[in-house]
């Protein structure tokens, strides 16, 4: 047991490890509009109704296989209310991709948008990957942004959109598979294309190509 | 967020009045109730479970109660609570009255549904009992904003809003915070809170700082007494379901007081500053020689120092961190700002308040609890860190259950042992906790290299011949009877020996289904000895600041001496009850300490209530205005007897004596006071007079008390002189068979029988 054990980790490791060693994303937003029911969806395939604030900074980890390579999506998830880059250095500039999210049923967590956007201009590393996201769109009835908002706002901010529903599972996974395709096509295909492609398949039932999982037309087909 | 799954969902009714008032005889009838002994309870995670009234607690423990003293059913005590209560309960109406109510004088209405809803013009919080005085055309309540109030009004709705949401979350499994009420007066106390703490606003966290506060306050509450009673009942004044907001206000701002600067977001500290210094905060070695000048938030110097100390305890942890760069604010927001209740299931948490509360109201203690909490989960961190950055985060970021689910000592652990920390901080301290949470089941993670990896440990304190032997004793000892033995290994520290020599008694006794009672004088035993070393806290804290944890060593780099026990052969692992090998005696100072003070405990009691009579008496002579020569001749009496206290308390005579308040309560004929009807009436000849049995009356006064307690019951059997509630000699006569025939070199006959009448009482 302790033998084969080891060689698989040691697999594993070299598999993962090296090429795109880990993704790091960040999901920035007003209080309340579903960070952390977006990110139990995508990491856990879960939801509560009965959710707590997050106070501080939590964290998830997911592996996905996209295009086959394995990626390992590390998460962090943030209190809509702190202002974090006066807390943690690490917090904007080690992120690779940032997931601006708003409610669809709240007009004020849409219109604090640009304040967040602005923010990520000015302390995030240059060319970080953005997408918008409109949160609890299944709530139709309550819903005070319409979809051509959020894409105005996405086209004139230069992101990509989509409109989820963690509830429902609408359009968690693809918002997720998109921005790391985009982080993935900036930064590991563009690098060298060292070796280990990890056929391993231990993720791949999680897999989801980027582009087929579209279902929203909306969606702005940014690259790939 | 990490919630953790085992969080049983505690939906509590509330006790019914019955219950709850015989909990509150229960608290109060304790004769030796003291701030100190409920610290000592607090301390062992037992507050709760031995008295209830948690909340009431806490108001102690934040000093915002006088302080608890038995026998407080009396006039006096309840004209000093009831000032307190009063200014601190109008202080709450006054900030109502100010920030709750729109610029036309109208209370604001938001509440209820949680959508906003606009005002409708009636008020629904305020129809509350305790706000029905309020004049509804109040002066201008924005005073300082008088160009245009509505303005700041909407600013207003539009903050409670914000705090809603989070109202709105909070504890989404609890009933209680479910119900309408509660949720608009959560959001009513963060408001207030806010308007009158600007500099700090509203931030997310604290909503679950306060909850538990008003759902105990609320919970211990007790419903008005029938307007026609017309007796003054201090639990009904304390605990009036009508100031619930009011009390959870005192509560709640005391708190903050102390976690304030957890929530604080203006950068107003240089990382190269200590954050303030508690006593006996030991100065860091390792502190950061970062020339760096600019200011950071308050939690961000926390967390800087708790890393820091981290450094010296636990080097290898520490470098894990580094390593990987992980910032201590990563954890230390969500432990610090919510008092670690979201790595803890709730019950669990509520204990570690207890004792945070009791023993740290100015919360500095956090940064040791958080130390501990490391420590705790060392080897699985250290294994994570192994695998990578998300795993190590992953572990921290959701704080791993205790492996043994039935160590319900946790919570109390982990404040013992922050404390010794405190005291101790070295990386043999830190070896020393570990080697304890592992023979307590309390590890988590696999150590890197054999059990509790002592070679390790070695390596960082060879210099230190007292950690050297204590690394060797236990690797001596974890190799033996660990699983066997969960109670035994206890608390390194003087104090902490003898009160763990108690736990393991204790938890031997429960074992062997010996009653409640008898396992109560344990407890007792305990809280007595944490009371005095009280006395005796200065200078241990002056000697801890570089000794190792060695509790007999203070001077621990000196050369290593046989004579010098290490510390883990004075604790009881092999046998924490075993009759053939009695445990050592416990230091002869706390005993002598403990009897002398609970002698003057006695006797405190008894001069109250001769000044109480005094008092009476002469209120009478004034009263009469010599028209009475008896109530004349009784005031002289009372005069004599005030004399007599006085010379007592100013060191004159040794000892009160009570015959000296013998002839007034004749000469007052008064009434037979009333004894308090759950106090066994054990002795063989109640007294028709409050004070004392004339027998011991009589006696010259027990000068010898302070002298002859040292190896006897003798010390103890001093206090009934005053007062025939203590019940001390009057047992002496039934001691515990199993106990002090097993152990009579420990435990003396008295203090056990002194107990046992206490331990019967709760029954």
């Amino acid at each position: 047991m302790p033998a084969p054990q080891q060689s698989y980790d040691m697999l594993a490791k070299v598999c993962t490890l090296p090429p795109g060693p880990r993704c790091e994303m960040l999901l920035i937003g007003d209080s309340g509009v579903g960070k952390s029911c977006l990110l139990l969806r995508f990491c856990d395939d879960a939801w509560t109704p009965s959710f707590i604030t997050t106070i501080g900074i939590d964290f998830k980890i997911r592996t996905i296989e996209l295009e086959g390579k394995r990626i390992k999506l590390q998460i962090w998830d943030t209190a809509g209310q702190e202002r974090f880059r006066t807390i943690t250095t690490a917090y904007y500039r080690g992120a690779m991709g940032i997931l601006l999210v708003y409610d669809v049923t709240d007009e004020r967590s849409f219109n604090n948008i640009r304040t967040w956007h602005a923010n990520v201009e000015q302390h995030a590393s240059e060319g970080v990957n953005k997408i918008l996201i409109g949160n609890k769109c299944d709530w139709t009835d309550k819903k005070v942004i319409s979809e051509q908002q959020g894409q105005e706002l996405a086209d004139e901010l230069g992101l990509r959109f989509l409109e989820t529903s963690a509830k429902s599972n609408i359009n968690v996974e693809q918002a997720f598979f998109a921005l790391a395709s985009d982080i993935k096509a900036r930064l590991i295909d563009t690098a060298a294309p060292s070796g280990g492609s990890g056929a391993g398949g231990a993720a791949g039932s999680s897999s989801v190509g980027l582009g087929q999982g579209q279902g929203n037309g909306e969606a702005k087909s940014g690259c790939c | 967020m990490s919630s953790h799954p085992d969080d049983a969902a505690p939906q509590r009714p509330r006790p019914t009045q019955a219950e709850l008032l015989e909990r509150w005889e229960r608290y109060f009838a304790d004769p030796l109730l003291s701030l100190a002994v409920l610290r000592g309870e607090a301390e062992q995670g037992t507050l709760e479970d031995k008295r209830g009234l948690r909340s009431l607690s806490w108001r102690y423990f934040f000093g915002i109660l006088p302080s608890p003293a038995p026998l407080s059913d009396t006039p006096s005590a309840y004209s000093t609570y009831e000032l307190l209560l009063s200014q601190s309960r109008s202080h709450y109406t006054e900030l109502r009255e100010r920030y709750l109510r729109s610029p036309d004088g109208r209370w604001i209405n938001d509440g209820g549904t949680g959508a906003g809803a606009s005002s409708t013009g009636h008020a629904t919080t305020a129809g509350q009992a305790g706000l029905a005085k309020v004049d509804a055309k109040a002066n201008n309540p924005l005073g300082l904003d008088e160009e245009n109030p509505w303005q700041a009004w909407f600013l207003d709705l539009e903050l409670r809003k914000t705090i809603r949401q989070d109202v709105l979350r909070t504890f989404p499994e609890v009933d209680f915070f479910r119900e309408p009420t509660t949720q608009d007066r959560l959001v009513d106390l963060l408001f207030v809170y806010c308007k009158l703490t600007p500099e700090i606003g509203y931030r997310q966290g604290m909503h679950e700082l306060l909850a538990p506060l008003l759902w105990y306050v609320d919970y211990d509450s007790l419903e008005p007494l029938s307007p026609n009673a017309n007796e003054l009942s201090l639990a009904h004044l304390v605990l009036a379901r009508e100031w619930v907001e009011h009390d959870t206000w005192a509560l709640f701002s005391a708190l903050m007081k102390s976690a304030s600067p957890f929530y604080d977001h203006t950068p107003s500290r240089s990382l190269s500053l200590r954050p303030p210094p508690a006593p006996g905060y030991p100065p860091s070695a390792s502190t950061p020689s970062s020339s760096s000048t600019a200011l950071v938030q308050p939690i961000v110097a926390v967390a800087t120092h708790l890393h820091s100390l981290l450094a010296t305890l636990d080097p290898p942890l520490h470098a894990a961190f580094t390593r990987l760069q992980v910032e201590p604010q990563l954890y230390a927001i969500r432990w610090l700002r919510l008092l670690f209740s979201r790595e803890f299931p709730l019950p669990d948490t509520l204990v570690l308040w207890d004792g945070l509360f009791a023993l740290d109201p100015s919360l500095h203690l956090t940064t040791h609890i958080a130390l501990a909490m490391l420590l705790r989960i060392r080897d699985a961190l250290l294994g994570a860190a192994r695998d990578g950055y998300g795993e190590f985060l992953q572990v921290l970021l959701r704080y791993p259950p205790c492996p043994d689910a039935a160590a319900s000592f946790r919570p109390a652990l982990l404040v013992q042992q922050a404390l010794y920390l405190r005291d101790h901080l070295s990386p043999a301290a830190a070896a020393h906790i570990r080697a304890q949470n592992v023979q307590l089941g309390a590890s988590v993670g696999e150590p890197s290299s054999g059990p509790p990896s002592p070679d390790e440990e070695e390596q960082y304190d060879l210099r230190r011949p007292a950690a050297r032997q204590a690394a060797a004793h236990r690797r001596s000892q974890t190799a033996g009877n660990v699983a066997a033995l969960p109670q035994g290994l206890g608390f390194l520290s003087g104090e902490g020996l003898v009160g763990d020599l108690a736990k393991g008694v204790y938890g031997r006794a429960e074992a062997l289904g010996i009653n409640k009672a008898l396992m109560g004088t344990f407890n007792e035993i305990k809280r007595g000895v944490a009371e005095a070393s009280a006395l005796a806290e200065e200078r241990r804290r002056q000697q801890a600041r570089f000794s190792t944890p060695s509790p007999s060593s203070p001077s621990s780099f000196g050369p290593p001496s046989a004579a010098r026990p290490a510390p883990y052969s004075q604790i009881p692992t092999r046998a924490p009850w075993d009759p053939q090998r009695s445990p050592p005696p416990p230091p002869v100072a706390a005993k002598d300490a403990l009897s002398d003070l609970a002698a003057m405990r006695a006797q405190s009691i008894a001069m109250s209530r001769a000044v109480d009579i005094c008092v009476n008496a002469l209120e009478r002579a004034a009263s009469a205005e010599g028209e009475s020569v008896g109530a004349e001749r009784a005031g002289m009496m009372a005069l004599t007897a005030l004399k007599h206290v006085r010379d007592v308390l100013g060191g004159q005579a040794h000892a009160f004596d009570p015959a000296v308040i013998e002839p007034l309560t004749l000469a007052l004929s008064v009434p037979e006071e009333k004894v308090r009807d759950d106090e066994p009436k054990a002795d063989a000849t109640p007294s028709p007079v409050p004070v004392a049995p004339s027998a011991s009356a009589k006696a010259p006064p027990p000068t010898a008390a302070s002298s002859a307690s040292t190896t006897s019951a003798s010390g103890l059997s001093v206090a009934p002189v005053s007062s025939p509630q203590l019940h001390l000699s009057a047992r002496t006569d039934k001691p515990l068979p199993s106990l002090s025939q097993g152990n009579p070199g420990y435990l003396s006959g008295g203090q056990l029988s002194w107990n046992t009448a206490k331990g019967a009482e709760q029954d």
